[in-house]
């Protein structure tokens, strides 16, 4: 019965269905373990290429996504298993039960057969006393559609295994201060989750590499800072031409154009030292271990109304005495300035920009209300108490990461990815057919977008 | 050349992409028009009106988008601004390249039309037109293919969505008069469409997540748009099985067609809409 139920079309759309309402669910109402301090915590300091297993009693929405969720793996895999043994087992079928089959046409003609093969179409190995015949042409999409559904479980399974078997780092770098970064004292989830259990995995202390980021570079394109307008009836009018669009003259708007970051990594086990520049979406691997450079940041530390915070930039931060938040834009200064035709313009490397001080009122938590541009060592007022910027650290964020299930979830994915193209653009037709006094019974099944039975059943001679 | 012509050329060449693209959505709106007065009077006539006005619009369109490349000096996929018109435009040509085989079928044209004229209409009213030059993380051949294919899937989504309105039509007295010439090859297009939407859409996610890993080495966050996006994803899968089972063929797959159309607007747009709509961040997943 179980079985019955699991390899049931039906039961698979019902759990499909539960996971979309409960993923619309998720993005509807708060999620106790995935607030955004939390998340942003993970993110920094954990995985989050899969939702984290062993989590699983936060929050009612979360347990019954991983419910739905096995129990999608176990249908597929039931549904996969009874395919294959479907597709393997080729019974017998009387002429009698052929031709009474649904479907069956009778044609009076016998030269289907020809027309069948000048049509491109390859018989199959006859088994013997079997007077049907069967011709193919194409792909076979059952191979095909259960190749991609394989690809689904192969997918969920590598997600689960680079969650827990994943060791990953995000250190800030200071410019100019060597970091030593290593792996060995991380623990995987799924060593995390051992512990818990009470099989404890001590980590050996081995730092492999001592990493020191020399330089944070910025560059940016200079842009004409132009109003344009949010009112509706303006932009119509700018759009008939009734209106012209403006800039201003004196100011000006500047676009990142690229960030680099220069590293200096020693290999504390052989001396060996490696000089590299990095950018963002050019991933650095040595070794086993993927360097990514993610964002550079701005460490401060403030002093608000005689209490002292270390926060970085684009961080949230409470203060004792006052209601809701504050944060510091990461400086948007221009370092190194081009034109559009990339021609440099400005070289303002080496000074410290000011930094925009926000408050985020707790009533209206979408809206940062500007304080002011703050200097390092200067103050700006906030209610009556100064907000002093006493330090000022360059940095940048990079995440070290040695994920086994990468090459794995690729092939996975690609399973799929293949399949349903091939599902897409494919068509694959079989002809039955058996003879019997002049007449020809013939069923077509067809499989695939492009498959076009209408016309095959047009160039069969014979009336039917 | 000075850095102030410079300016004034950038300023001068976003002003002549405006008043461009405004031309566009008017004449999207006109061919949306000469649609209701098709639907009304169902005159043969009227109805060649609808799609030569289409025909005309989208190769403005194409200019459009050609202009666009060259005032950006990149491939105008970055911005929400050039995601919308690049949609509207490949619908539009699904459309078009449908109606070659059922030139007498031109009921979709009348849906497409008003979805291209809204869609215009929302991103020159409500949109950032601004052209930004290619930020790092955007310069990745995975991010291009991956925004390249998602607009695809969503047009073909699209598309099957104006033809499962057709069938419904189909089943007024009123309308059924110009649905003589759709035959089942047509409604059967709807499905065909989904098939290869969703493969587009899977294609796409698989190269997002290429390009995500690239990036930051994730894979995947739980943040709104994604998760509608999983979610769109999800229902035209729904749509497929259902398509397999006998007595679900029909209607209950039309349902989940309507379904799939109205997440994919909520992955394309509305995720945004909801976080703003709910308040506060903490009242959805994260969003980054």
């Amino acid at each position: 019965m179980i079985n019955k139920l699991f390899s049931s079309v039906k039961t698979a759309v019902f759990l499909l269905f539960s996971l979309v309402i409960i993923l619309v669910l998720g993005t509807i109402f708060f999620q106790e373990h995935n607030n955004k301090e939390n998340t942003v915590k993970r993110l920094f300091s954990g995985s989050d290429s899969v939702m984290p297993v062993f989590n699983i009693f936060d929050s009612v929405v979360f347990f019954l996504f991983i419910v739905v969720i096995i129990l999608l793996i176990v249908s597929l895999t039931v549904c996969s298993f009874n395919r294959y043994k479907a597709f393997r087992k080729k019974g017998e079928i009387s002429f009698e039960e052929f031709r009474n089959y649904q479907g069956v046409i009778a044609l009076k003609s016998d030269k289907v057969d020809q027309l069948l093969k000048e049509e491109g179409f390859t018989p199959n190995k006859q088994k013997d006393n079997s007077i049907i015949k069967t011709y193919e042409k194409g792909v076979s999409l059952s191979w095909v559609s259960w190749f991609y559904h394989i690809g689904v479980i192969l997918a969920i399974l590598g997600f689960l295994a680079a969650g827990l078997f994943t060791k990953e780092v995000f250190p800030f770098l200071y410019e100019g201060k060597p970091e030593i970064v290593s792996f060995e004292t991380k623990k995987t989830k799924f060593e995390d989750f051992l512990g818990k259990i009470g099989f404890n995995h001590a980590g050996k202390e081995d730092a492999r590499y001592t990493i020191k980021l020399k330089e944070i570079t910025k560059e940016t394109y200079k842009v004409p800072l132009i109003k344009f307008p949010d009112d509706k009836i303006k932009r119509f009018l700018l759009g008939t031409g009734l209106q012209k669009i403006e800039y201003l003259k004196d100011n000006f708007s500047y676009v990142q154009k690229r960030w680099l970051a220069r590293l200096e990594i020693t290999n504390n086990k052989n001396d060996d030292i490696l000089d590299v520049v990095m950018q963002p979406n050019e991933p650095l691997e040595i070794d086993d271990i993927s360097v990514y450079l993610i964002e550079p940041s701005a460490s401060l530390k403030f002093n608000v109304a005689d209490e002292t915070v270390n926060i970085k930039s684009g961080e949230l931060f409470q203060v004792k005495n006052f209601e809701g938040k504050f944060v510091v834009d990461y400086p948007k200064h221009p370092e190194i300035v081009f034109r559009k035709d990339n021609t440099i313009i400005e070289n303002n490397k080496g000074l410290l920009p000011p930094m925009s001080l926000y408050y985020i009122p707790p009533a209206l938590p979408q809206k940062k209300e500007k304080i002011g541009d703050i200097r390092l060592g200067e103050a700006v007022l906030f209610k009556g108490a100064p907000v002093r910027l006493l330090e000022y650290n360059r940095t940048c964020l990079f995440g070290f990461k040695k994920d086994p299930g990468f090459v794995f979830i690729s092939f996975a994915c690609g399973f799929i990815v293949i399949g349903l193209f091939v599902i897409s653009f494919g068509s694959w037709y079989r002809v039955q057919l058996a003879v019997d006094n002049g007449t020809t019974y013939v069923l077509i099944n067809t499989k695939g977008v492009r498959a076009d039975r209408k016309r095959l059943l047009q160039k069969l001679p014979g009336d039917s | 050349m000075t850095t102030e012509e410079m300016f004034s050329r950038d300023v001068f060449l976003l002003g002549v992409d405006i008043r461009l693209y405004w031309t566009v959505a008017l004449f999207y709106g006109a061919c949306f028009f000469a649609g209701i007065a098709y639907i009304l009077s169902l005159k043969e006539r009227t109805g060649k009106a609808l799609t030569l006005g289409l025909k005309i619009t989208a190769v403005m369109h194409v200019f459009l988008v050609i202009f666009r490349a060259y005032e950006v000096r990149r491939l105008p996929l970055q911005t929400i601004y050039e995601a919308i018109s690049l949609y509207v435009l490949l619908t539009v040509f699904i459309c078009l390249y449908i109606q070659k085989k059922w030139d007498k079928v031109h009921l979709p044209g009348v849906a497409i039309s008003g979805i291209a004229f809204l869609f215009s209409l929302y991103n020159l009213l409500d949109r950032n037109p601004i052209a930004f030059t290619a930020f790092l993380k955007f310069q990745s051949k995975w991010f291009e293919l991956h925004t390249c294919t998602a607009f695809l899937s969503y047009a073909l989504f699209t598309v099957s969505f104006a033809i499962e309105l057709c069938y419904i039509a189909s089943g007024s007295k009123h309308l059924s008069k110009v649905l003589v010439t759709a035959d089942k090859q047509f409604y059967e297009l709807r499905h065909r469409l989904i098939v290869i939407g969703f493969s587009s859409l899977t294609f796409s996610i698989y190269v997002g997540m290429l390009w995500a890993h690239e990036l930051w080495g994730l894979y995947w966050i739980w943040e709104p748009k994604l998760i509608w996006t999983l979610i769109m994803w999800i229902t035209y899968a729904i749509y497929l099985h259902a398509r397999s089972i006998g007595k679900w063929k029909e209607r209950p797959a039309s349902a989940f067609n309507f379904l799939g159309f109205s997440s994919m607007l909520m992955a394309f747009l509305g995720a945004e809409w909801l976080v703003v709509l709910l308040g506060t961040i903490k009242k959805c997943h994260l969003s980054l």
